[in-house]
């Protein structure tokens, strides 16, 4: 009798233990980031070669791009466009009217026309609606006016076109059914919250996750506004503005580096360097703006895009760097020198604020994907000009 | 003629496996009161905890009705013994109704849902221990005389064939310990259920039990009838005392005698009324004589134990010269004669002389008569 | 001849005492109807009780609304009352284990070894390339739990007392903190952002199939625990008295932590660590019925912590809209008085 009862004790818990499993594995594929998912597109893991045939639909051209590496985009005929995110999701934009293709494979995501009521949780994005003027067809954010470091979403949400719909982890879902969302525009944040996710997803409401933050190249970075261009109906307004931004930083192409050194870096609270990765858009920034990145070489094997250094292998790298940028769009908490200083004390002893070449970069540096152009010619300000001081837009001198 | 009920066979208990006392065998009959008596941590609760299987057995067997006890499931043993322990419930918000209840247990069904009838049953016990009104009250909330009746009224619910009971008496003022007693008495005589307790007060022990175990060092030094086990030098050896003595006549208690050879003080009594001056004497530590006292008479059984010196005299028989000299030597070295009170019969006529005696000597004291003195 | 017997009997006092329970389960009924129903109603959008019931039970209404109670708000309270419930019996039964009313769900330290495997996913599901899903999490949090389970398990068979064991919990619980510290460390911000907040606990975003496995799971173990009310009622007395009324206490103990493990993996697993839930909710139910004894308490638990979970949830949900609060935030604000008030009860008790 207690055999029994202690068999029936672990049969219970294997029961648990597969049902777990089970589940894990159906509903993982509902999920558009199944480990299921991630094989179907081991292909897909670069830039497309070609367009995809889908039955139904002629190809007619694609989306120019100069230096976006993350995307592409293929136009067909009747206004249909395939969107492909490298290593993320694929979405068919079907057109008002238009008919849903048949044999359209299951991990491409529908999106029919218009696409509106966005909910734009990537927050690097917002600017490039707004230069495009496509912010009717954003609704919903994840920022509240507080966290904007630009005006144009502060006013819009206090005239109330945009609403605060909670941050990404914690979305309002009901907000979201409410206002009729069309899409949800995720950072890659979302990918550590995936419930979030599958919940969007379950409540009918596609998601996108934006990888523009891949993008090595700064301009590249802003050329994803042409892939958001083609998805609101924006195409001309993105492109003109883009093609404005290239040119300003075109004009520097033939500008030889200064071969000054920057160091660009914030001081994590447990006192860590964190410096980007040299193949990162800020570091690019710096070397078409005329000076030199010096962590260029600095990568610690893990893949991820911002490495931690101990103030002493920063110190020996980057004693003798003509400037200091401080990242002050994730460390608002220096304003001055002194703020600076007061991080560590070797800092005192480096070259740059020895000299008083000392700068900080604001919130701007991340929000503002759509001006890379500008910001790189700020930097370019920075590094030729007399008095940078008075010309500067973006950046401030940390006295 | 009968077979044997609950046995002990080579018994052998303790703790981690390490024996405590071994080879013990016991044969207890259905209906006994068999009381295990010894000094502390001698191993009585080992050997209990041992028959209750809350210990595990080291060697040797318990057979209940020819059945080894540890084959029996703990359910079926659940409906034929049951225990009151020394430990301590922790209750919450029980009253004493539910905790008799548990008794039922082994009867009720698989939620253990109560019938009229295991409630009438529950009613039934708390009456045996006169504690039919300590039912709705909460455990907690109640002395621990009275916990200790609960427990019992818990384990008498539970119908078993045995009892087995951890010095049951042990919080018990004198009152209690002879309810408990005369309960467990009564369960065994009239209900036929066999007793097995350890116990301190040894005098109760005596009075009771059908059987007596002595558990002392390493094994069981003695198995058998009150009578058998009661006597002075094996109590004495038992608990190695050497502060005092058992009576087993009577079954008290008694300290030291008072310390000295020579006695100070000559104390002429009988029939008990020496009993009080010896004790008194006693207490201020002066060493007494006593006479002349029959051997039959009460106050010569303490005198014996407490008096440096006692003159005896065989019962019924005229006081003899011998016994008459003595006394009149005691009288004479002692410096305070004390006269409790004694009837002057045909027989012993001769006190009177010695009463003169100690008068003639200034050491009379007479102490006030409470009854008649024949003069 | 009738049912109440003379006097102050047995019978009589179980005839007053029944009166006593039916009152507190109807109200603990009426409280939990009145409850789910706040809860459906309340949201950022609002949505009249007409139209609620309407949907609730024909399905039939606005496409949004219907939305938002089906998939949104139904199965977060369904999930909140029956993790609730859950979480307040697995206390229950460890505080039987321990006849200590003071232990709590997580003594053994099952919310230690689930926060610790769900850290480690965390950190290294992305490093590997792994995606993941909301059954990691889950599953992470599960396996966790498991192991802190398996351990205890394999030291309360050898063990003859009870302080060993909670020392062998609390020793997990320390244990797997300090290497979920360590692993911390080589963390990066953004991969960890989130494990503060799920260790704090929280009912968003559950979904039907959430609901599905967890009534299962939960169904079959609450079945469970209240079949064992006897041997639950016997243990009450103590071991040695429960072992001689017939309960084998080597297989009964191994069944209580087991049964109260499951209860509280589940919850930690779905919802994370929740605190003062198992100890505040039984605490209060068996005041309010007046007894401790199993067969009215267990069922009695599980509905009071539904409420009280549910209530919590609402709050949560409400008070800082569209901010969610932590629910173990709220729980606290909610439950801590009451420990406080019942261990300051004791001791005045005690004394």
């Amino acid at each position: 009798m207690r055999k029994m009862k202690r068999t029936l004790i672990w049969l219970l818990l294997v029961c648990m233990a597969a049902c777990f499993g089970m589940s894990a594995c159906t509903t993982g594929g509902e999920g558009a980031g199944s480990a299921d998912e991630s094989a179907a597109k081991a292909s897909a893991s670069e830039e497309m070669t070609s367009a995809p045939e889908i039955t139904g639909l002629t190809f007619e051209s694609e989306l120019e791009k100069d230096y976006a590496e993350q995307f592409n985009v293929y136009r067909y005929e009747g206004g249909y466009k395939y969107f492909h995110i490298v290593d993320g999701d694929d979405f068919l934009f079907v057109p008002e009217d238009g008919e849903v293709p048949e044999d359209l494979p299951e991990e491409v995501t529908v999106l029919q026309a218009p696409v509106e009521n966005i909910y734009l949780a990537a927050t690097a994005q917002m600017a490039l609606f707004i230069s495009m003027g496509g912010e009717d067809s954003l609704r919903m954010t994840s920022l509240k006016q507080d966290g904007w470091t630009f005006d144009e979403p502060k006013k819009l949400l206090d005239d109330g076109a945009l609403l605060f719909a909670g941050k990404y982890s914690e979305p309002d879902y009901e907000m979201l059914i409410d206002e009729n969302c069309g899409l949800a525009i995720e950072s890659t944040m979302i990918y550590h919250t995936p419930e979030v996710k599958e919940m969007i997803e379950e409540l009918g409401i596609p998601v996108l996750v934006d990888r523009s933050s891949y993008e090595s190249n700064p301009l590249g970075r802003m050329e994803w506004i042409k892939f958001y261009g083609e998805l609101i109906g924006k195409e001309e307004e993105a492109k003109a503005f883009y093609d404005e931004q290239k040119a300003k930083v075109e004009a520097l192409e033939d500008f030889e580096n200064t071969e000054k050194t920057v160091a660009f870096f914030y001081i994590s609270t447990d006192g860590k360097a964190m410096v980007r990765r040299g193949d990162d858009y800020i570091p690019a920034m710096i070397e078409m703006a005329g000076a030199r990145y010096i962590f260029k070489d600095v990568d610690d094997g893990s893949g991820k895009q911002t490495i931690p250094m101990t103030m002493e292998a920063f110190y020996d790298i980057a004693k003798d760097a003509d400037y200091i940028v401080y990242n002050a769009s994730i460390d608002s908490s220096v304003k001055t020198l002194d703020d600076l200083l007061a991080k560590d004390p070797v800092l005192k002893e480096m070259k740059a604020v020895k000299e008083g070449n000392c700068w900080s970069s604001g919130g701007a540096m991340y929000q503002r994907t759509d001006i890379a152009g500008d910001m790189i010619l700020d930097f370019h300000t920075l590094f030729t000009s007399d008095d940078p001081e008075s010309e500067l837009n973006y950046i401030t001198k940390l006295k | 003629m009968s077979e044997k009920y609950f046995e002990l066979s080579n018994l052998s208990v303790g703790y981690n496996k390490k024996t405590l006392i071994h080879d013990i065998c016991l044969d207890i009959k259905k209906g006994e009161i068999v009381t295990l008596i010894g000094p502390n941590g001698a191993g009585k609760s080992t050997i209990l905890k041992s028959i209750t299987r809350q210990l595990e057995i080291i060697g040797g067997k318990v057979l209940f009705d020819s059945e080894e006890i540890r084959s029996i499931s703990y359910k079926d043993l659940s409906t034929r013994m049951a225990v009151v322990l020394t430990d301590r419930l922790k209750t919450e918000l029980l009253t004493c109704h539910d905790i008799v209840a548990t008794g039922r247990y082994p009867y009720t069904g698989r939620l253990g849902i109560l019938s009229h009838e295991d409630e009438e049953k529950v009613d039934d016990a708390l009456r045996a221990v006169n504690a039919l009104d300590l039912g709705s009250r909460d455990f907690n909330a109640i002395s621990d005389g009275q916990k200790q009746r609960i427990l019992l009224a818990r384990a008498i619910c539970q119908e078993p064939e045995i009892i087995i009971l951890d010095e049951p008496t042990s919080f018990l003022d004198i009152r209690y310990k002879l309810e408990l007693l005369s309960i467990l008495g009564r369960m065994a005589k009239k209900n036929g259920i066999t007793i097995i307790m350890t116990l301190h007060e040894i005098d109760l022990a005596q009075k009771i039990s059908d059987k007596i175990v002595c558990v002392s060092g390493d094994h069981v030094t003695r198995y058998g009838t009150p009578q058998e086990v009661f006597k002075e030098e094996i109590i004495k050896d038992l608990y190695g005392i050497d502060n005092g003595f058992f009576d087993p006549m009577f079954g008290s208690i008694e300290l030291m005698k008072p310390a000295g050879e020579t006695p100070e003080v000559f104390v002429i009594s009988s029939g008990g009324a020496g009993i009080p001056v010896y004790r008194e004497l006693q207490k201020t530590n002066t060493p007494f004589a006593a006479g002349i006292l029959y051997e039959n008479d009460m106050d010569y059984q303490l005198a014996r134990l407490l008096a440096c010196e006692v003159v005896a005299e065989s019962p019924f028989e005229e006081i003899s010269d011998s016994a008459f000299e003595r006394a009149k030597e005691l009288i004479s070295t002692c410096s305070r004669v004390i006269n409790a009170g004694l009837p002057i019969g045909p027989h012993n006529r001769r006190m009177l002389e010695l009463l003169d005696f100690a008068m003639a000597q200034g050491k009379l004291e007479t102490l006030p008569a409470e009854g008649d003195q024949h003069g | 001849m009738q049912n109440t017997g003379a006097a102050g009997s047995f019978r009589q006092e179980n005839f007053r005492r029944r009166s006593r329970y039916i009152t507190v389960f109807a109200v603990l009924a009426i409280a939990f109807c009145v409850i789910i129903v706040i809860n459906i109603n309340s949201g950022n959008v609002n949505i009249p009780i007409s139209r609620i019931l309407d949907i609730l039970f024909t399905r039939d209404g606005d496409p949004k609304e219907v939305d938002i109670i089906w998939t949104i708000r139904l199965p977060r309270i369904l999930m909140a009352a029956m993790l609730g419930g859950a979480l307040s019996l697995s206390g229950f039964l460890l505080q039987t284990f321990f006849e200590n009313p003071i232990a709590g769900p997580f003594v053994l330290g099952i919310s230690s070894g689930a926060k610790m495997v769900v850290a480690f996913v965390m950190i290294y599901s992305m490093s590997l390339g792994y995606t993941m899903s909301s059954y990691t999490m889950i599953g992470a949090a599960f396996i966790g739990s498991l192991m802190s389970i398996g351990f205890i398990l394999l030291v309360a068979r050898r063990i003859k007392n009870m302080a060993a064991l909670l020392v062998a919990g609390i020793m997990i619980g320390y244990i797997c903190s300090a290497i979920t510290d360590f692993i911390v460390t080589f963390a990066s911000d953004s991969d960890i952002v989130n494990l503060h907040g799920w260790s704090l606990g929280s009912f968003s975003g559950m979904s039907w199939s959430n609901v599905h496995i967890t009534f299962v799971v939960v169904g079959v173990t609450l079945i469970l625990t209240f079949l064992c009310s006897k041997p639950i009622g016997a243990y009450q007395l103590g071991e040695a008295y429960a072992q001689s009324i017939g309960v084998n206490i080597k297989f009964f103990r191994i069944a209580l932590i087991l049964l109260s493990s499951i209860f509280s993996a589940t919850v930690t697993a779905f919802a994370g660590p929740i605190s003062f839930v198992g100890i505040a909710v039984p605490f209060l139910i068996k005041g309010a019925l007046g007894t401790s004894k199993p067969i009215v308490v267990i069922p009695a638990t599980f509905v009071g912590g539904g409420v009280f979970c549910m209530f919590c949830d609402l709050i949560a949900r409400l008070a800082f809209a569209p901010l969610e609060l932590n629910i173990s935030t709220v729980t606290s604000i909610f439950g801590a008085p009451v420990v406080i008030y019942m261990m300051i009860n004791r001791k005045r008790r005690a004394q």
